[in-house]
């Protein structure tokens, strides 16, 4: 997919596990997941908003586009 | 859900007992001089097993009963397969309800294939007779007439047939929706 989530390099940069960050934005570890591989069909605004709550960030930190 | 379980093996029963009733006839049918088998009992009770030709091929029975052809056996054993086929998918989509298995692809490939044998049914129906009777006149040498019969009942099966495929259609959109739906974050 052109979206790439670079979850892993900002949560890496936080020093924090991913099920943290499930637990502290309250959805699943396995639904976490999911984003962090890409398989993704869509992120909800409150989920995006949680995230950057919680990691301090902006969405284009999380989110990139890299053409096919 | 422990509605549905109860519910489910109730009909289960049901339809494994019409499909062992169903092999039962064929058998005897089969293996027996007499299409009809009757039992009768010292206190006058009559009990009768057996197959016959219903619904629109019951011309097409006569006509070949006149010319000395087995109706039941070219006819009676064909309006069979259908039954058989139905019974069988029936039976899986029980079994699939009774394991709390729902919307899965397994439950829409039954509906499909529900369908589908209803659809088949009807074009049994209507293209057999002609098609049996052309072989058996072609390979005997008698000079049967060939009919197309469609009663409102086969009418109905074909719409039925195709409301179950379309439904299984439709749960098929809809088990896609739940799919991306699950992959929302």
């Amino acid at each position: 997919m052109a979206i790439i989530i670079d979850l892993d390099v900002v949560l890496a940069k936080r020093k924090m596990k991913s099920t943290e960050l499930a637990e502290a934005i309250g959805i699943t570890p396995q639904n976490l997941s999911v984003l962090r591989a890409g398989r993704a069909k869509a992120v909800r605004f409150t989920t995006l908003d949680a995230i950057c709550k919680h990691l301090g960030c902006q969405p284009g930190d999380i989110l990139r586009f890299e053409d096919d | 859900m422990k509605k549905i379980v109860w519910m489910s093996t109730l009909i289960l029963s049901l339809l494994l007992f019409t499909l062992i009733s169903l092999l039962v006839t064929s058998i005897i049918v089969l293996f027996s001089d007499s299409d009809v088998l009757s039992f009768t009992q010292s206190n006058g009770a009559h009990l009768w097993i057996g197959l016959e030709v219903s619904g629109s091929w019951q011309g097409i029975a006569q006509t070949l009963g006149e010319h000395g052809f087995d109706s039941v056996l070219w006819l009676g054993l064909v309006q069979l397969l259908p039954f058989f086929l139905i019974n069988i998918i029936l039976i899986r989509l029980f079994l699939l309800y009774r394991c709390g298995s729902f919307f899965t692809i397994e439950n829409i490939q039954c509906f499909k294939w529900l369908g589908g044998v209803l659809l088949a049914q009807f074009a049994l129906v209507v293209c057999y007779p002609s098609l049996l009777i052309t072989l058996l006149n072609f390979a005997t040498g008698t000079d049967m007439g060939r009919v197309v019969t469609i009663q409102d009942t086969d009418i109905i099966g074909l719409v039925v047939g195709l409301i179950i495929y379309v439904i299984g259609w439709i749960m098929g959109q809809a088990q896609q929706l739940q799919e991306e739906q699950e992959l929302v974050i």
